[in-house]
């Protein structure tokens, strides 16, 4: 009873962390804010959450971690480049909102906060050199580092969702996602 | 990515261990809570270990600098389960 209360209040600061950093910013979201919203003791925020890296990490799992979690087990069967960016860029738009507001708060924050909080988004960008690494083993792409492949892919990303409203990304038709990743998987292209 | 829920994950890296390949080799699934990266069936792997396994990880997937995968590799593993439970200890 006592572990399920534990989760139960974990996950609830979580879900109200989530929409304080969406509404506030990640810099300015208040953890004394998100302990009345989630009416709990302030020292209960940092009881189950150390630092504010762990909540935003938590929070990013929360809305992206089936995201990470399907790019695993798909990457594990396939050397489909163009099926990953699929899945990653319908997953991130699935939570546009929450992932604009991070790479766009992100650089602002300090920047142990900024270390831990790449160093989560590793989850995602190794299935892509797994599989870019395995495309060029077969001969299917040319030969360079796979994590070049993936500054062009994440900074496309990024700078589709940090300008999303300029842009009009969450009006981006099908027709559109696949000429972006159409000219992505040419550049890898031999 | 460290997890939050029920979803098993190493204790090192945060890694969710979905299938038989992600355990280290011979380790028996039921008592094993880290994944092949970070121990093996005898054990978890040192501190050390850990830290320049899990940087070179970042410099390789992300393409951060060394120095920064560095510190944020020791960031990540001094904040892992592993590490505050004890298992792992920061001056082996």
């Amino acid at each position: 009873m006592r572990r399920r209360d534990k989760l139960r209040t974990k996950k609830e600061i979580t879900n109200v962390a989530g929409e304080e950093f969406l509404k506030q910013g990640f810099l300015e979201a208040s953890t004394i804010r998100i302990a009345e919203r989630a009416e709990v003791a302030h020292g209960t925020i940092f009881f189950h959450f150390p630092t504010k890296a762990d909540l935003i990490i938590a929070c990013l799992y929360e809305r992206l971690g089936k995201l990470a979690i399907k790019l695993d087990l798909r990457s594990r069967k396939t050397t489909n480049i163009r099926y990953l960016c699929r899945i990653f860029l319908d997953g991130i738009e699935k939570n546009s909102a929450f992932y604009s507001r991070l790479i766009k708060d992100l650089p602002l924050l300090p920047i142990e906060i900024q270390r831990m909080v790449f160093a989560s988004l590793s989850a995602f960008s190794v299935h892509f050199v797994k599989v870019i690494k395995k495309a060029q083993d077969t001969g299917k792409v040319r030969k360079f580092q796979p994590k070049i492949a993936v500054f062009y892919l994440f900074g496309m990303v990024n700078y589709l969702y940090s300008y999303k409203q300029l842009l009009g990304t969450d009006k981006l038709r099908r027709k559109d996602k696949e000429e972006i990743i159409d000219f992505f998987i040419n550049s890898l292209k031999k | 990515m460290q997890d939050q829920q029920s979803q098993k994950s190493c204790i090192v890296c945060g890694m969710p261990l979905l299938k038989d390949e992600d355990y280290p080799e011979g380790a028996d699934q039921n008592s094993t809570d880290w994944c092949k990266h970070c121990g093996s069936k005898d054990g978890l792997k040192s501190y050390s270990e850990a830290v320049t396994g899990m940087s070179g990880f970042m410099q390789h997937t992300q393409g951060m600098s060394e120095e920064e995968a560095q510190k944020a590799a020791k960031q990540v593993i001094d904040n892992c389960p592993a590490v505050k439970s004890g298992r792992m200890k920061k001056d082996e």
